[in-house]
């Protein structure tokens, strides 16, 4: 019996590092003014990108390369984090540090590929931020990409949780501060009209209420507000909302080496699946099917 | 099959217009028709790569299988596809562990530098203590040879403790055991008794430490634990490992420390003395750091103190700076080492400095007051040396010094004392200038009270004579005609306008109780002279309910004298308003002050007596609006305008008749 292996020619699920987005033919044709040289849809369209590729074309082609090495001489070369092998064990070196020797001298491309993959994950993939503190978006920034922290304004009577982040805006000068609301214990009426009505709200460890009315509030919280909020008013002076953790599904990750935003990164589509880590690093996961792509492309086996 | 170049396939290509146009398009196909998909690669060049790729697999295959897999790869050819296709999963595998393994490396190469300065350390020490101690555990060897070592599930909480074999006040310089012997509470703790400097085990001292731990696991499985006096404590639930440098027990010495490998005392390297140097000191090099004999002297303060050489320095002088600590090797401590530049004159840094001072004739003796053993330093060579030390060393020597070497003694009459002038010494006599010491400058403009001058010969001083030369001030204050002019008398100004020519009038008026001395009331007159200090006494004129009194000193035996209570002191707006004054006045080109009668002296001839009198010297107040002045006294209130002549500086009536109200 015959097993037919089927092996695809290009990996579904391609990365690319930062600065392997380089047009190597769009940029030498915004170098020409001329309209004799600018109209040779010949010499630059068919020839340079035959020659040394451009936007679209694989990132070992030699635009690409020449112009990833130049952009990332510093992190290839002295980042102990995303340095390729070779210049690690010189790093290694000056450092007096002594490690099992990789040293390896594979062909370019085989090499290219085991210097991203040598790269740790959290670094490699970059990671979700946890920044949760946004309550202005600066108007420099597309709006499209930002987002606030901002979440539903809260009122007098709303109920808050202990644990849940709560934002206050003071009107005065604008400032925004988070709070993060602890279990209060019951020491004013209001307080205590809520407990009988709620008597879920009570925390059984601590003995106060861990749920309660933003009306109840008393100076011994330690908000940060004048001493006693004056409810009928207190919209003229500050506002409560909910803080909203940022939604990272809409962001691309941070700390990264993989350039997110490269068209030809096709990982791009699964970079906050909860399951990319298995992906990647599972027997015969993506960093497995990177190399093998590679080698079978080598010994002509595609 | 070899493939066409592009320039053959246009020229074999028909109908193609000149410029070439869709041939490039065209090759492109051709190359693809040709299953050229690898970069556009001819054959020769791809199978040249594929060659370097199946290098690489074989690389992989060789250095980084297991044996078992090796055996299996051994006989295989890769230049089979079929088999090339079955073992690249292999190595694609084992090349992710490759890279798996150089990115966990470099979070851990992150951490050596940390990792490299705790060696050493107090922390590294303990921890590095902790895992030998854990070793023991798992050594079945140990654990059976010593079965009183409690187990390891006894044990709760392991404590090591680490003990500085010097005291954390010493510095650099004092890493010297003797200070056990001598002061044994500088040690934290203090836990160690009876120092035997003879039976001192060297091998465990580490002066190189900080930490001072510890060296290997063998020495701590030998030494450590097989003396007798070592003890494992185990008190509430902590173990603690007791150890004791030194025993009182010979035996408890290691083989080495005796000749012909005997235990016995006569043995002992550290008694066996040859040619006056211990076979101890010439094995363990105590010697070899010292720029000094070192004694040893006891019972100082008994009548039969006993003293004798105790290291006989080997080599003196590539140790000349190190006078005390024969246990190590002194370096020089080039950082507060100044150049001769920085210091500037004639200092030069290798023959002064706080810490050595030089002494050609002294002599020494013993002091009285110390008790014990005593180390010291040769004494004919270097007496009372403290060092670079926190220390308190005690002096174990009193000396005097004879310093007729390099003072003049009585005998040499105006000298005595003095600093004899002998050039090879450093004599430590300050450097001063003679412009900064005298106050006479050579250079600059010279005076005409300097004695001396820039020329020279016979009558360099020429200018220096004060007869011949007269100094003259050429051009005195005017002091008289001023003291007119100005305004130095004691009224106050109480109103100031000015005029449409640029005069200035002011309307002066006594509030206060000052007084010139010419109006002072009193006048006292001695036969005898009498100082400030004891007027009151002497003269009574001053009493105490005077608050102030002002003098006019005339001379020793004369004195002009008045009190505040003489005068009225104006304070009141009302009083100050009624209070009658004289207007003066200033023109604009001239800085003397005359008064308004006399500068108006044409202008008020129409008036009456009796006016132009109150207006000398009863005014109330007075105003100017243009060239009008408005003058209002006692009984009068007078408007005047007036013409003022820029040349002559005079004052004139701009109507001859008189306005007069009442």
């Amino acid at each position: 019996m015959k097993v037919l292996n089927y092996f695809p020619n290009d990996i579904v699920y391609n990365i690319n590092k930062i600065n392997e987005d380089f047009d190597y033919t769009g940029t030498l044709k915004s170098y020409a003014f001329m309209p004799s040289l600018i109209d040779q849809t010949n010499l630059f369209d068919y020839f340079f990108s035959y020659i040394a590729g451009d936007e679209s074309s694989n990132s070992n082609e030699f635009g690409k390369r020449v112009y990833e090495k130049i952009a990332n001489f510093t992190s290839n070369i002295s980042d102990l984090d995303t340095s390729n092998i070779n210049e690690l064990y010189s790093i290694y070196k000056n450092i007096g540090y002594q490690s099992k020797n990789y040293e390896l001298n594979f062909p370019s491309n085989l090499q290219r590929l085991l210097d991203l993959l040598s790269i740790k994950y959290d670094k490699l993939i970059g990671m979700d931020t946890g920044y949760n503190y946004n309550y202005k978006n600066n108007d420099l920034i597309n709006n499209t990409q930002a987002q606030t922290n901002l979440g539903q304004e809260l009122t007098q009577d709303s109920i808050i949780y202990s644990g849940q982040n709560i934002v206050i805006n003071q009107h005065f000068q604008n400032i925004f501060y988070t709070i993060t609301p602890t279990p209060v214990s019951i020491n004013n009426q209001t307080l205590s009209a809520y407990a009988d009505n709620n008597p879920g709200a009570i925390d059984s460890i601590f003995g106060g209420l861990s749920a309660y009315p933003l009306s109840a509030y008393s100076n011994n919280w330690n908000w940060g507000l004048p001493e006693d909020v004056d409810w009928e008013e207190h919209n003229d002076q500050q506002d409560f909302f909910l803080q909203v953790p940022t939604n990272v599904k809409n962001l691309n990750k941070i700390e990264n080496t993989v350039d997110w935003s490269n068209f030809l990164t096709t990982l791009s589509s699964l970079q906050h699946d909860p399951d990319l880590y298995n992906l990647f690093n599972k027997q015969g996961g993506l960093m497995e099917q990177y190399i093998e792509n590679e080698l079978r492309k080598g010994v002509g086996l595609l | 099959m070899d493939l066409q170049s592009f320039k053959n396939f246009s020229k074999t290509r028909k109908g193609l217009d000149k410029n070439g146009n869709n041939s490039f398009l065209d090759y492109k196909t051709y190359l693809t028709d040709n299953n050229v998909t690898q970069g556009y690669l001819n054959t020769q060049e791809k199978q040249k790569i594929r060659e370097q790729y199946i290098n690489a697999i074989q690389y992989v295959l060789i250095n980084l299988t297991s044996k078992e897999e090796k055996i299996y790869f051994k006989d295989l050819d890769l230049t089979n596809n079929q088999n090339l296709s079955n073992v690249i999963p292999l190595v694609a595998s084992k090349l992710k562990q490759v890279a798996t393994y150089i990115a966990s490396e470099r979070e851990r190469a992150k951490f050596s530098v940390i990792r490299y300065n705790m060696k050493g350390s107090e922390f590294g020490t303990t921890i590095y203590t902790k895992n030998i101690i854990y070793t023991l555990y798992n050594d079945k060897d140990f654990t059976n040879t010593f079965s009183s070592f409690p187990s390891l599930n006894t044990i709760n909480f392991l404590d090591v403790g680490i003990t500085y074999y010097y005291g954390r006040n010493e510095d650099y310089f004092d890493k010297d055991y003797n200070k056990g012997m001598e002061n044994p509470e500088i040690y934290d703790g203090g836990k160690y008794e009876d120092l035997n400097l003879l039976y001192f085990n060297q091998d465990l001292y580490f002066p190189e430490l900080s930490g001072g731990v510890i060296a290997q696991y063998n020495e701590l499985k030998n030494n450590f634990l097989v003396s007798s006096n070592d003890s494992f404590l185990l008190t509430q639930s902590k173990l603690r490992i007791k150890r004791k440098i030194v025993s009182s027990n010979i035996n408890d010495l290691d083989v080495k420390y005796f000749l012909y490998g005997e235990k016995s005392e006569e043995n002992l390297i550290f008694n066996i003395i040859k040619n006056g140097v211990s076979l101890a000191q010439e094995n363990y090099g105590s010697n070899k750091f010292i720029g000094n004999d070192v004694f040893y002297v006891s019972g100082a303060n008994t009548t039969t103190p006993v003293s004798g050489l105790l290291i006989k320095a080997a080599k003196k002088y590539s140790n000349i700076l190190n006078f005390r600590n024969f246990t190590l090797q002194a370096v020089k401590n080039t950082k507060e080492l100044q150049t001769l530049q920085q210091i500037g004159g004639f200092f030069l840094p290798h023959k002064q400095g706080i810490s050595i001072s030089l002494s050609k004739y002294y002599s020494y003796y013993l002091n009285n007051s110390l008790s014990g053993t005593n180390i010291t330093p040769d004494p004919k060579k270097s007496i009372n040396i403290r060092g670079n030390s926190k220390i308190n060393y005690p002096y174990v020597w009193d000396y005097e010094e004879n310093p007729g070497w390099i003072i003049n003694s009585l005998a040499g009459n105006y000298n005595w004392g003095k600093i004899k002038n002998i050039r090879p010494y450093q004599k430590f006599n300050g450097y001063h200038s003679y412009e900064e010491f005298n106050y006479e400058y050579k250079s600059g403009i010279n005076k005409t009270i300097e004695s001396f001058d820039f020329f020279t010969g016979p009558e360099k001083s020429v200018w220096a004579n004060s007869d011949v030369y007269l100094s003259k001030i050429p051009n005195p204050v005017p002091m008289d005609t001023k003291q007119d002019n100005y305004n130095v008398g004691t009224e106050d100004i109480y109103r100031w306008q000015g005029d449409i020519f640029g005069n200035n009038y002011a309307l002066f008026k006594k509030f206060n109780n000052y007084d010139t001395p010419d109006s002072f009331d009193k006048t006292y007159t001695s036969n005898v002279p009498r100082s400030l200090k004891d007027f009151n006494e002497f003269t009574g004129v001053i009493t105490s309910t005077d608050e102030v009194v002002y003098l006019n000193r005339k001379s020793s035996y004369n004195t002009l004298v008045q009190t505040l209570c003489t005068t009225k002191l104006i304070n009141s707006i009302d009083e100050k308003k009624y209070l009658y004054g004289e207007i003066k006045l200033k023109t604009f080109n001239n800085t003397a002050m005359t008064t308004l009668t006399a500068a108006f002296s044409s202008v008020l001839q129409k008036y009456p007596q009796q006016t132009k009198e109150e207006i000398n010297n009863k005014v109330i107040t007075f105003n100017i609006i243009e060239d009008v002045i408005i003058i209002k006294t006692e009984n009068y209130k007078i408007m005047e305008r007036f013409k003022f002549d820029l040349n002559k500086n005079t004052f004139e009536p701009f109507y001859p008749f008189q306005t007069n109200l009442q």
